[in-house]
């Protein structure tokens, strides 16, 4: 019987006047922000992106500190619901590209760094969002400034991930402090780099190439990234280094025992502390001649979907401000342990934590891009990989490769603001 | 059920997005159009051109309408595409709406080959359930991720859980797998009639065993895909074990002798069956179906289906007029004649007679029995066969009034019963 009348109601020429009405009026009402229905319209739709970069234990956590604090805002606001689902970086673009042609594009999308946001901008999934001079108390304008694009706010900040060093305190009690450190073999060492941008970005700031050029102070750096790129050949060819093509495969190395020393995003720590224990050390990225090395900070941000309606864009603003407040920052930091809170008003317990102290430091010298630097890099991003493959293949002379490097870094966007 | 109340009102919320109303609304927009077009067209009434030359077309008129809102439907939504680039919501309804016209004229097609009933048992308990499964776990894909709904773990065993899928796979595939296994089974079991050229009651029967045999093919491959884990098969069957012990003892009785009456052949769909019927002596039945649990029975007298636990079958003796030698069935009508007449020549009045009735088969030949010497008359029978055994009651009564015409004819006499009083000559008071 409830089969017949589901049918009827599908498929028969009445029951689609009766949906087709419904679905106006609940429309109708929406769009004009009337919601008379308790949490009518008021629901809004969050997606979060896993990226691969991040274990799945770490996301697990992520997930559920989220669903928290989803829980606890719909505690405080009864009538408003925040709807979670949860995409693989991979499976982002499709997603959203599938909702959208159906009107559906999430009223949140919380990305895991601020390097897509651009593109996704431009592909029609997100809509800027505005901030009164109170809202943006909660976040510092360094690090929204960078989340601008001709003069709108694509993105919030919720949290920040440095760049460090972790490595095996049974074999190697400190980690090296510059680079020329690193090519001097410990007793049974093994190290493991990256030739990801990101891998590779604070090797040349170390060096002195301004990764990131600032207005107006374009220079020719070429000897600097010609140095930068004969260490990573002479690093190439000792024994005790590796160079990986992924990030993913510098996390499993260590907790596997196979590498004693890698470069590490603050979000690996927790799961590196499963495996590791207390044997788990955290330092510093090794210096280089001309100066701290300077890693890309990760930037989780927020995004806003451009299909939501009225009420709900103003409910995912609230949201998002809900998610920035110093309590719920606060609460993050402690429970997480592996990010960093983007709220100034949050004093942090580095004393404390030793592990918050060095991820502060290694922070303090992270270089955040903008969003047109981010889809630079991006779109040069296999041209990158192709010269570091060069070098360390040795299948070009490093100086051809450092005036591609040189001419690569030239034409980045220049920067409008640093940490 | 405020859960169930907030999953309500998380999808209504998504019906207050701009794009989603300009979807809806373009779609009302088109029923409109095809509201009007409808009346003024009156496609479903009006004579179509080549109708005459193609009969099949006046099959198709009830599908005009529908086709003419697909098609309104269809515009609106390539318009919207167009105008706007956000149009999937409307064009996961025209071709939901396709795909329901298209399973309506599937089913019209399904006339030329099998029996009205069929059509409409399939059509109403396949395919509109089946049509509402897709469009609701569709309608549900647009909006959320179905996979994740379906990966909710609804019951828990100890260490094992039964997730929202499963749960749907193990209920909906069962029925379907025991709904839409009728049809495949039909066209296999037509197929072996075909090649090996079996009768009737033989292709029911194997009708059914293919049928039993993908149901129980389909369930098997439900379980593995459920990922129902073998603690839970165990503890399931378990309980199964303790329950037919008590109250499924009988279906799963009914159940085997069911299928044990399909392996053997004893009875099969089409068989005559001759069933007691109280005090009005026995009926002759026809099976119409061999269900799982009972038998489904058609009485010629009173046109009345009934309904037969399989056990029954097993558990008593049935007098069967279709068994494994032939259908034949060989009826008797007892009628008496007056001692003045020949036997020889009443023997062969009956015999003429019972050859001159139609149906009554002529090999083997009709035969006349004189059977006694009664009171008041001799006792014939005349015995004779027919093909179909439902036909016993009716053609008997054909016999009878065939005898009585041609008695009345050559005037021979069906005597009342006669005394011959006789009075003692010694009784007293005689000569008084």
């Amino acid at each position: 019987m409830l089969l017949r009348l589901l049918f009827v109601f599908m498929i028969c020429r009445q029951g689609l006047v009766i949906l087709l009405a419904l679905s106006s009026a609940i429309s109708a009402c929406g769009s004009l922000g009337i919601s008379r229905l308790p949490a009518v319209g008021n629901t809004i739709n969050v997606v979060l992106e896993l990226s691969p970069q991040v274990d799945s234990f770490e996301q697990a956590r992520l997930k559920t500190l989220l669903e928290q604090e989803a829980i606890e805002f719909n505690r405080l606001n009864p009538h408003q619901r925040v709807r979670w689902h949860s995409v693989s970086s991979e499976r982002l673009q499709q997603d959203l590209k599938f909702r959208a042609a159906r009107g559906l594009t999430p009223d949140l999308i919380l990305l895991a760094s601020s390097r897509d946001l651009l593109t996704l901008h431009q592909q029609g999934f997100s809509t800027p969002v505005e901030l009164s001079l109170e809202e943006k108390r909660s976040f510092p304008a360094w690090l929204l400034t960078p989340l601008r694009y001709r003069g709108e706010q694509l993105g919030v900040p919720l949290f920040m991930v440095s760049t460090m060093a972790c490595f095996d305190r049974r074999r190697i009690p400190f980690s090296p402090q510059d680079l020329s450190d690193l090519l001097r073999p410990e007793d049974g060492s093994a190290l493991a780099l990256s030739t990801s941008l990101n891998g590779m970005n604070w090797i040349l700031t170390g060096f002195g190439v301004p990764l990131l050029p600032l207005p107006g102070r374009r220079s020719n750096r070429q000897s600097q990234v010609l140095l930068a790129l004969r260490w990573v050949q002479q690093a190439n060819l000792q024994p005790h280094i590796t160079f990986v093509s992924s990030e993913e495969e510098l996390r499993r190395g260590l907790a596997e025992g196979r590498f004693l020393w890698i470069p590490c995003s603050s979000v690996w720590i927790s799961s590196l502390r499963q495996t590791l224990g207390a044997n788990l050390g955290v330092g510093l990225l090794p210096a280089g001649p001309a100066g701290v090395a300077k890693p890309l900070m990760g930037v989780s941000t927020w995004m806003f979907g451009s299909q939501s309606s009225p009420t709900q864009r103003k409910l995912a603003k609230k949201f998002v401000l809900f998610a920035g407040n110093a309590v719920n920052q606060r609460t993050m930091m402690l429970r997480l342990g592996t990010v960093f809170p983007v709220n100034p008003a949050i004093l942090l317990p580095l004393n404390a934590y030793p592990t918050l102290s060095v991820m502060d430091v290694a922070l303090r010298n992270s270089i955040l891009p903008t969003l047109e630097q981010h889809h630079y890099f991006k779109l040069k991003d296999e041209q990158i990989g192709l010269l570091a493959n060069q070098v360390l293949a040795r299948s070009q002379d490093p100086l051809a490769v450092a005036h591609d490097f040189q001419h690569l870094l030239e034409n980045a966007p220049a920067a409008e603001a640093q940490p | 059920m405020n859960q169930l109340l907030y999953f309500v009102l998380d999808l209504l919320a998504d019906f207050t997005r701009v794009a989603v109303l300009r979807q809806f609304g373009a779609m009302g927009l088109a029923f409109g159009l095809w509201f009007i077009l409808k009346s003024q067209l009156k496609l479903e009434r009006r004579r179509w051109l080549g109708e005459g030359r193609w009969p099949f077309l006046k099959r198709l008129k009830p599908l005009a309408n529908a086709a003419l809102l697909w098609l309104c439907f269809a515009l609106a939504a390539a318009w919207l595409l167009a105008a706007t680039g956000v149009a999937d919501l409307a064009r996961y309804l025209v071709r939901f709406y396709a795909l329901c016209m298209l399973s309506r004229l599937g089913l019209i097609l399904l006339l030329n080959y099998l029996p009205a009933k069929v059509v409409q048992r399939e059509d109403l308990q396949l395919v509109r359930p089946l049509l509402v499964v897709i469009g609701v776990t569709r309608l549900y894909s647009q909006f959320a991720d179905l996979n994740e709904l379906l990966a909710i773990q609804v019951i828990a065993l100890g260490k094992d859980s039964l997730s929202l899928g499963a749960l749907l796979l193990l209920s909906l595939g069962t029925y379907f797998v025991i709904v839409g296994s009728e049809l495949p089974a039909m066209g296999i079991a037509a197929l072996i009639r075909r090649v090996f050229t079996i009768s009737m009651p033989a292709y029911r029967a194997i009708s059914m065993l293919i049928r039993y045999l993908l149901v129980a093919v389909g369930f098997l491959l439900i379980l593995a895909n459920a990922g129902v884990s073998q603690a839970l098969i165990a503890a399931v069957g378990g309980g199964l074990s303790v329950g037919l012990g008590f109250g499924l003892k009988e279906i799963f009785s009914n159940f085997i002798s069911g299928l044990w009456l399909l392996l053997e052949g004893a009875v099969r769909p089409g068989d005559v069956l001759l069933l007691e019927s109280g005090g009005n002596g026995e009926d002759p039945c026809e099976v119409l179906e061999l269900g799982m649990r009972a038998t489904v029975l058609w009485r010629d007298r009173d046109n009345v289906e009934l309904v037969v636990p399989n056990q029954t079958f097993f558990t008593q003796s049935m007098v069967t007029y279709s068994g494994l030698r032939d259908r034949y069935r060989r009826g008797q009508v007892v009628v008496q004649a007056a001692y003045r007449h020949s036997p020889r020549i009443v023997i062969a009045l009956l015999e003429d007679t019972a050859r001159s009735v139609p149906r009554i088969l002529a090999h083997p030949a009709p035969k006349g029995l004189l059977l006694g010497y009664g009171d008041s008359a001799i006792t014939y029978a005349i015995r004779y066969w027919i093909e179909n055994p439902m036909d016993g009651i009716g053609l008997a009564s054909e016999v009878g009034i065939a005898i009585w015409e041609v008695f009345e004819r050559e005037e021979i006499e069906i005597p009342y019963p006669q005394y011959v009083w006789h009075q003692a000559e010694d009784v007293p008071g005689k000569n008084a």
